[in-house]
């Protein structure tokens, strides 16, 4: 058997691992392929089989039913200030309260820490009729503060930062900061953010995704339909025996552009964190 | 350390403190808000179809014109199982509940439990009184709780056999099959030559038991009897069991996964069914808007019959619309749900507007509705075909434990279906595990 | 290992004013830092935890006066056969999220890592793209997939090996596959984000290094990559964990925990006896129980992972 050159050899594993990257590419992306393409196809035409995956007559007639008939527009503007508040809030808490628990020994640390993270735990069925009823005692209920302040530092971040943290944050960078005779608060935000910067970008995608895509408890908290964030509208295109699912579909997809422009606009935070440098000794 | 206890200290009488103002949920209905007895009034309505919407807005408008009271309406859409969870939810936080909840028929259980109608809905037993004979008593049966009335029935789901007959001719399939045996033996033919099915049901999947609610109810049986106890266990049910479990072997019921999406509108649209058994819904929200191509394709008529007896017909569906009581408009929105909903001309309005056929009597006699047809069936005269049946209808009753009956019932005919039981076996466990949960 | 620091400017920060009681100061940082949770825990998680511990042990229909009942519910919950299954679903994708989906999401995010890799934003987007689509449009694409008769993974079967139609969506077991085949789809370019993520802090110069010392990339991942993502791949497995636990909206949606109740998750489970059958109390219990056990377990698997332990470097 010839051996062949490193260079060839490198071609061909890196060939064998295009195609694999391509074929997983195809199976994330393409049933969404296929909601985009029924978003631009009439009503009788989506559920044609074997199914399309290019419309055959396209048409625009969702997308205007979607911005003419139902509040779409709204409902997409309710969710994502709700969702961009909450984000910004909570990627900022977490970071917080994930840096104390990473780079200090306080007492009560652990069992702090266990509370914490227990609170994961809790079945969110069991809660929602409690956390309703005290909403509603406070005024709350039917109110957009409702939906952000419950949620603006999950447990999840700060385990989440802590975990990151630890793992990418060197003691000496601190104590050199603090050498320097930096404040706490500035050590924070000068020195531990930046380098973190991809495990925020994770946790804002997160964050964003599960208040943009909540639906149980905006369902219960709001009882206006002007103020329903985007999972309802959707929902309440989907009644009992008729569903619309030309503007499902149309609805779906645009729903959906949000939390990509997010992933896209991240994505260059989630790669050009500060890489820590030089190697010693 | 002292630090760190002091606080830890008052994190936990705060709790404590929040744990115990929070409970107390004790009754609803405290606390009576003064009446609105005139002028403008704004009324919640929330349901699961946005055609109560349009309808009730449209109406209120007409009464508003002429009534003391000048409506606002509020409406909330979503799927029937949420939004009476949001309906319960409301009640239990005190929170803004709907004065006007429609309640699907297969929801309005979960207000049968501890008193919960009683609690919170206003007692329209004896506000009826003097009319109820001029409705269809098998309509207020299914919104009652307790042997009293809460719910307005919207429609009439009377079910019938759509059919299509250039199907019909082109397999060759006789037009003339008169009982569910026919269809069975007629059935099996067709599907083993052209592979095409006489009706379509959807898989059960644990939560949906339209098929057998349908054939169980025209074979004259019935889940649960007047005074709540369950029925189930009877012969009528294993023959409507037994039937689906015929068809979908024979071939003469073609069974999807999902009847409402994909594969149910499939099947529709590619004309692998000649038929379909299935309330009157059916064709105002599923044919028309999947397949308006088939337009003027499709007739009507009436079902097979189970020939060891029965009914001409079935029913299958239906929202109840209650009025919340204790509440600033309770009284305003018992006005509107009157007009809408107990008089003729709302009935006959309701059809024109929105399709839902008449529970009340006389609203049968109209000349309008009689002279409808239908441009979807060629132009048939549905409304006259309806009214045959109307008097002909099965009476379904109600009982707190509909959800846990549901559930049970659908899972062991998933099994009967799968062939894992016999239908007899499998309306007996299903019987019993019912009945073992009934507490 | 080797050491790694910045190399240090001559100042960080312009030199801050001496604080008074600096070292008090100092020591209620921390507690100043957490205390955003605990205002919120306190405010809003305590009293409903705490209320529905209580409830547990009470009939209440959510509506009305509750009633006393003590360890009713729990003693129910261990003969309801409905709750068994539920926990033996959940365990099922408890145990595909942790050991099929996790480390496939480590693996295509080592892949994706790889030195000179074009488009790596493309891949990261599409892979992460599963998780943007609401639930609905899910569960109706992928009943067309799963349908036996029109279903296009039955197509595709009976194309390339010529199977019967599989009853996917019918059958007990198939259908806790398919839906384990949707968490596949929908998690795994998800969980992608947090590996990459860690990755990105894992220096190059120790690959370097290693691939000097001849390693292949089987031993530069087993000695390089996964002892420096310890603690994400701690956080990732016991977060994918902790959810998978708690798994509603894949089984909820594509089969509502059918057929019969052979995919029903424990948090359908609690869902349905609160809102569908009134029983909070029942639920209740339910739920402590869920918490329980889960509270253990990751105790034990945080305990395995070093969680807490870190060593410094």
């Amino acid at each position: 058997m010839t051996a062949q050159s490193p260079v060839t050899a490198r071609r061909v594993k890196m060939a064998g691992l295009y195609a694999v990257l391509i074929i997983l590419l195809l199976v994330a992306v393409v049933p969404l392929l296929w909601a985009l393409s029924s978003s631009f196809k009439p009503v009788s035409e989506i559920f044609v089989y074997p199914p399309q995956l290019w419309p055959s007559h396209g048409t625009l007639q969702n997308f205007s039913d979607l911005f003419n008939n139902v509040p779409f527009p709204r409902w997409l503007w309710t969710s994502l200030w709700v969702s961009i508040v909450a984000t910004a809030v909570a990627v900022f808490f977490c970071a917080l309260g994930g840096y104390a628990f990473a780079k200090y020994r306080f007492p009560g640390q652990r069992i702090l820490f266990d509370i914490m993270f227990s609170s994961m735990m809790i079945p969110f069925a069991v809660i929602l009729i409690p956390l309703f009823v005290e909403m509603a005692r406070i005024g709350w209920a039917d109110q957009y503060v409702a939906l952000i302040v419950p949620w603006v530092a999950p447990a999840f971040g700060i385990f989440m930062m802590r975990q990151f943290i630890v793992q990418s944050v060197p003691d000496e960078v601190i104590e050199a900061a603090r050498i320097d005779g930096a404040s706490e608060f500035g050590i924070f935000l000068r020195v531990v953010l930046p380098i973190v910067r991809p495990a925020l970008g994770a946790l804002a995608v997160w964050n964003f995704l599960n208040s943009y895509n909540s639906f149980l408890w905006p369902l219960v908290v709001l009882s206006t339909e002007e103020r329903f964030t985007l999972p309802l509208g959707l929902n309440s295109l989907v009644g009992s025996y008729s569903r619309e699912y030309g503007l499902v579909m149309a609805g779906t997809i645009l729903a959906a552009v949000p939390t990509l422009l997010l992933f896209f606009f991240l994505r260059k935070q989630l790669i050009e964190g500060l890489t820590v440098g030089s190697v010693k000794g | 350390m002292a630090l760190a206890r002091r606080d830890l200290l008052k994190y936990g009488a705060l709790g404590a403190a929040g744990a115990l103002t929070t409970p107390i949920l004790a009754g609803c209905g405290g606390g009576t808000a003064r009446p609105i007895t005139s002028g403008p009034v704004t009324l919640k309505l929330w349901t699961n179809d946005q055609n109560y919407i349009d309808f009730f807005t449209w109406y209120a408008r007409k009464v508003s014109a002429t009534s003391r009271y000048k409506y606002t309406l509020e409406p909330l859409v979503q799927d029937a199982e949420v939004v009476s969870t949001k309906t319960l939810a409301a009640y239990a936080a005190h929170s803004n509940p709907p004065e006007l909840p429609g309640i699907e028929i297969s929801q309005f259980s979960r207000f049968m439990k501890a008193g919960i109608a009683e609690t919170v809905f206003v007692d329209v037993t004896d506000r009826i009184a003097n009319i109820r004979d001029e409705f269809f008593e098998s309509r207020w049966a299914p919104y009652q709780s307790g042997g009293r009335q809460y719910g307005m029935e919207s429609s009439f789901p009377l079910c019938v056999y759509y059919y299509r007959p250039d199907l019909f001719e082109k397999y060759k399939i006789p037009a003339d099959l008169d009982t569910w045996d026919d269809v069975l033996r007629v059935g099996k033919q067709v599907h083993d030559k052209h592979g095409i099915s006489l009706g379509v049901i959807g898989q059960p999947n644990g939560t949906d038991l339209t098929w057998m609610g349908i054939l169980f109810q025209q074979r004259g049986g019935q889940f649960f009897d007047k005074d709540g106890n369950l029925t189930l266990d009877s012969k009528e049910a294993v023959d409507a069991a037994q039937l689906l479990v015929d068809g979908v072997r024979s071939g003469a019921f073609l069974m999807v996964s999902d009847f409402y999406g994909g594969p149910g509108s499939a099947a529709l649209k590619q004309g692998k069914t000649a038929g379909y058994f299935m309330p009157d819904w059916f064709e105002s929200f599923i044919l028309r808007s999947t397949a308006p191509e088939l337009s003027g394709k499709w007739r009507m008529r009436t079902m097979p019959r189970f020939a060891s007896g029965g009914h001409a017909t079935s029913v299958w569906g239906g929202t109840g619309f209650c009025v919340s009581r204790n509440m600033a408009g309770t009284e305003a929105a018992w006005e509107l749900l009157r007009q809408v909903y107990l008089t003729e001309d709302g009935q006959v309005e309701r059809f024109k507007r929105i399709h839902f056929l008449p529970t009340m009597k006389k609203a049968w006699e109209n000349k309008d509705l009689l002279n409808f047809t239908d441009p979807y069936l060629g132009g048939q005269h549905s409304f006259r075909l309806f009214k045959e049946l109307s008097t002909q209808a099965p009476t379904q009753y109600q009982s707190p434990y509909w959800n846990i009956m549901t559930t049970e019932l659908a899972i062991a005919l998933d099994d009967a279906l799968a062939g894992r039981k016999t239908a007899a076996q499998a309306i007996k466990s299903a019987s019993k595990s019912i009945t073992s949960q009934m507490r | 290992m080797a050491q790694l620091t910045r190399a240090a400017p001559e100042r960080v920060l312009p030199r801050a004013k001496p604080r008074r009681n600096s070292r008090q100061y100092r020591a209620a940082i921390p507690y100043l830092f957490i205390s955003p949770f605990y205002i919120l825990y306190v405010l809003f998680l305590l009293g409903p935890t705490v209320y529905a511990i209580w409830l547990s042990l009470h009939e209440w229909a959510g509506i009305g006066p509750s009633r006393w009942v003590g360890f009713s519910n729990y003693t129910r919950l261990f003969r309801d056969t409905a709750f068994h299954q539920a926990v033996i679903n959940t365990l099922w994708y408890v145990g595909a999220s942790v050991f099929i989906v996790t480390p496939l999401a480590l693996i295509v995010a080592s892949a994706l890592n790889t030195r000179g890799l074009r488009g790596r934003d493309i891949f990261r987007m599409a892979y992460f793209a599963p998780m943007v689509l609401s639930p609905v449009v899910v569960s109706l694409i992928f009943t067309i997939i799963f349908d036996q008769n029109f279903g296009l993974l039955n197509a595709a079967l009976r194309g390339l090996i010529g199977i019967k139609p599989v009853n996917w969506l019918g059958s007990p077991t198939w259908a806790k596959v398919a839906i384990i085949l949707l968490l596949i789809w929908r998690w795994t370019g998800y969980l992608v984000i947090y590996f990459l993520a860690g990755l990105q802090a894992v220096p190059r110069e120790l690959y370097e290094a290693a691939e000097i010392d001849g390693a292949g990339p089987l031993r530069k991942f087993r000695e390089v990559t996964v002892p420096m993502l310890k603690p994400v791949t701690a956080f990732v497995s016991i977060t994918v964990f902790i959810g998978a636990a708690q798994i509603f909206e894949e089984p909820y949606i594509l089969t509502k925990g059918g057929p019969g109740q052979s995919t029903m998750s424990i948090a359908h489970f609690i869902y349905r006896a609160a809102f569908l059958r009134e029983d909070f109390g029942y639920a209740a219990a339910a739920g402590v129980l869920l918490f329980i056990v889960v509270f253990v377990l990751t105790r034990v698997l945080a305990h395995f992972f070093g969680v807490g332990r870190e060593e410094r470097a």
